[in-house]
């Protein structure tokens, strides 16, 4: 048989295998659209906060208006009774707590420094860091009025007294993800673990019941047709995610067209012949599902994407990149989020074409006829 | 020899002699749980590549320069005079944020005016962002309060006064539980009870789908004198052991690590998570039941357990998922497993505060009762079996 009759052979297995189907084409369409749905509102907002007012001054009403005012947090004032500021952060219907101390008033009118108190639960770390950057910047806020009054009374103009208080101003400005979302971040790299995850267990499906039957094609025209087959449908779902369901959706979109196809189509090379190795490890159709669906979560933090590179030990910084997932999680991000070229992602790219030139010489001596 | 010890025993028999089997059951949680700690076993990121373009070199931007370089979470890696070469490193992932200083950066200073510096940060890669943008806004705060306080003294104010005039109004911040912010606790002990969830599902949907595949589930049930009952709790019960000692090795490993992040009580948290545990296998009694096939079972089974963590609310709250998420979430034993790990082991609350959670997780565990009758109505005639 030919390459294209073994790729022709390849499909119709596919296509009547309806646990092949599902997750080749199915479980990637639901995927993306299941996936996302958390973090469909992408900011965190609303931290449920409870605030104790131990001054009930002029001056701590004007901290709680702004406090109320802020805009990722949801202010309550309680009593001030120790149990039941304990219970409240027990129960779970806080996760950051103000406290506005006795005197605070007084302490503004001698020019003295003020103090207010917060406190977080790190257990919840991307709601208390929202917490306590809401509860600084009001302070600031009120704080920068109070002194610039006082700077003003000492015969400044408002842009001297500001230059004194703040002499070094920043502005941060937020690239490529404007609105610093949580789901802008992670989903994309998710999507591109979805793409490898479901055509790997698809395959080990197809190759398992192979093996079961001990019918697997050897030669180099079966491993070819194949791999075209896989690889097609690896490039099928990477069109799919990348500009269907994330433009669907409002993910960052791609400038370079182009460089995202080749990328494209060098990652499903890489997963089919990825799968096509693996695939042979396991001798029934339901091992790979079993052994490979808890490997997905550590893939990616492995991959030094939502876990910084930097921060991971040094032997996993290297050992990562025998995963397509690594490459193509950088890469996929790097062409539709940051509007890199294909030379801008060159570590990206050699790493995956080193991966498939090794993983195909692999296969191809492992599909090889014993004779 | 009873019905029960029976059914251990066939379950046993049958691991002995697959060794495929085996090594799911005993071999793959470990030496994920292992990689996992192992991933975020360096602690906090430290030194993130960051590049300062400094149009006009001067005395003041080294300095600002140095402070910046020397905060904990940031490295000045790339210094530039133009920007457009810091904007591909940026791109190019060289680097994950530009300081930009402007050519007035030292006479502005000198001038008495304020300068105005630019943070451009990569904001896709948000753990790299959040912890540059912290350090760097950190230590120009701690330069720029140098020169203010400088400035308001040559107006006559004193140390003292100056000092309040600066900062009116201070904000004590503080940590109430899991100080640090240790991210080995945060993350490596909220990410591996989510794969005991899934292992535990692919370990039960297996080990009765295998006997529907495999046409013996008659023989499954005849072993344990026609209960299903004792059939699904001798079938189960190594599994759950196993777990349960895999369990034990968690909390008290992590206890370990870091024993001051844990306020509350490690056996409540080691109970619940063994009910947790349970839970998840009730689940996956149904799942087997309604899909009466190995393959689909595991397909299904993988689907709800495999993007638990994202749904859990422990990296996003679940507060700020809309509501159709929530209810999602709330059908997954984990997310009410963390809750009780969040406010019972970290925080030290009582049973009290959390027995909805609790109810919840006992009423998740009971669902294996009409789990049970489900799959003796439907599975153990020769027309549920060898599907594949």
């Amino acid at each position: 048989m030919t390459v294209w009759q073994h790729s022709l052979n390849t499909w119709r297995l596919i296509l009547n295998d309806k646990g092949a189907i599902l997750l080749l084409f199915v479980a990637g369409l639901i995927y993306s659209f299941f996936y996302p749905l958390p973090y469909h509102y992408e900011q965190v907002e609303s931290v449920p906060t409870i605030l104790i007012d131990q001054d009930q001054s002029s001056s701590s009403r004007s901290l709680q208006r702004l406090l109320m005012a802020s805009p990722n947090i949801k202010v309550r004032e309680i009593s001030n009774h120790p149990n039941s500021i304990q219970a409240a952060l027990w129960q779970g219907d806080a996760m950051a707590l103000i406290i506005i101390p006795p005197n605070f008033h007084q302490n503004i009118l001698a020019g003295r420094t003020a103090e207010v108190q917060v406190a977080s639960h790190g257990g919840y770390l991307l709601a208390s860091s929202k917490a306590l950057s809401n509860v600084s910047q009001a302070a600031l806020t009120m704080g920068a009025a109070i002194s610039l009054h006082k700077l003003q009374s000492l015969g400044l103009s408002p842009t001297q007294a500001m230059a004194n208080l703040q002499p070094i101003q920043l502005h941060t400005r937020p690239l490529f993800n404007p609105h610093d979302g949580y789901g802008h971040s992670i989903v994309p790299a998710v999507m591109v673990l979805v793409i490898q995850q479901t055509l790997l267990i698809g395959v080990t499906l197809l190759l398992g019941r192979q093996a079961e039957q001990n019918i697997i094609p050897v030669g180099w025209r079966a491993y070819l047709g194949m791999w075209l087959t896989f690889s097609t449908i690896g490039l099928i779902n990477s069109l799919y995610f990348f500009l269907g369901a994330l433009r669907i959706q409002n993910y960052a979109q791609a400038e370079h067209w182009s460089h995202l196809f080749i990328f494209a189509l060098l990652f499903s090379f890489c997963i089919a012949a990825f799968s096509m190795l693996i695939g042979r490890l396991f001798k029934t159709r339901e091992r790979g599902l079993q052994l490979l669906l808890v490997t997905a979560v550590p893939m990616l933090f492995i991959s030094g994407y939502s876990w910084p590179t930097e921060a991971l030990p040094e032997l996993l910084t290297y050992l990562r990149w025998l995963l397509p997932s690594t490459a193509g999680i950088h890469g996929f991000v790097g062409i539709n989020q940051l509007g890199a070229s294909l030379h801008d992602i060159k570590t990206e790219v050699t790493a995956l074409l080193g991966l498939t030139v090794t993983l195909m010489a692999l296969g191809l001596w492992h599909y090889r006829n014993k004779r | 020899m009873s019905a029960l010890l029976a059914s251990i025993q066939r379950e046993l028999k049958h691991l002995r002699y697959n060794r495929g089997d085996l090594f799911l059951a005993v071999g793959l949680l470990p030496l994920l749980c292992l990689l996992v700690w192992w991933i975020f076993s360096a602690g906090q990121p430290l030194n993130l590549p960051i590049a300062v373009v400094d149009q006009t070199p001067s005395s003041s931007s080294r300095e600002l320069t140095r402070m910046i370089n020397a905060a904990p979470g940031v490295s000045v890696d790339q210094h530039w005079q133009t920007s457009a070469p810091a904007i591909d490193a940026l791109r190019q992932r060289h680097v994950y944020a530009v300081l930009l200083m402007p050519n007035d950066f030292e006479s502005s200073l000198l001038r008495g005016d304020s300068a105005e510096l630019v943070l451009l940060l990569n904001t896709q890669y948000s753990t790299y962002s959040s912890t540059i943008q912290r350090d760097v806004q950190q230590a120009i705060l701690t330069v720029g309060t140098g020169i203010s306080a400088d400035r308001l003294q040559r107006l006559g104010m004193y140390d003292d006064e100056s000092i309040v005039t600066m900062m009116p109004i201070k904000v004590l911040v503080s940590t109430l539980y899991n100080e640090g912010p240790n991210y080995e606790v945060f993350l490596s002990a909220t990410l591996i009870p989510a794969l005991f969830q899934i292992l535990a599902m692919v370990l039960t949907v297996s080990a009765i789908g295998r006997e529907l595949r495999d046409g013996s589930a008659r023989n499954w049930l005849q072993v344990a004198k026609g209960s299903v009952f004792i059939a699904l709790f001798g079938k189960l019960l190594p599994y759950l052991m196993l777990l349960a000692l895999y369990g034990a090795i968690y909390i008290l490993l992590f206890y370990h690590l870091a024993p001051a992040s844990y306020a509350g009580s490690s056996w409540a948290a080691y109970f619940t998570f063994v009910l947790m545990v349970a839970a998840a296998m009730s689940i996956s009694i149904f799942i087997i039941a309604i899909t009466r096939n190995f393959r689909m079972g595991l397909s299904v089974a993988g689907f709800y357990s495999a993007p638990a963590f994202a749904y859990s609310g422990q990296a996003f709250p679940l507060i700020a998922m809309p509501e159709l998420a929530q209810l999602w979430a709330s059908i997954l034993p984990l997310t009410h497993w963390l809750k009780i790990y969040n406010q019972v082991w970290l925080a030290g609350a009582p049973w009290a505060a959390i027995i909805a959670p609790l109810t919840i997780l006992l009423a998740m565990w009971f669902s294996a009762v009409p789990a049970a009758l489900l799959l003796r109505q439907f599975s153990f005639h020769p027309a549920s079996w060898g599907g594949r």
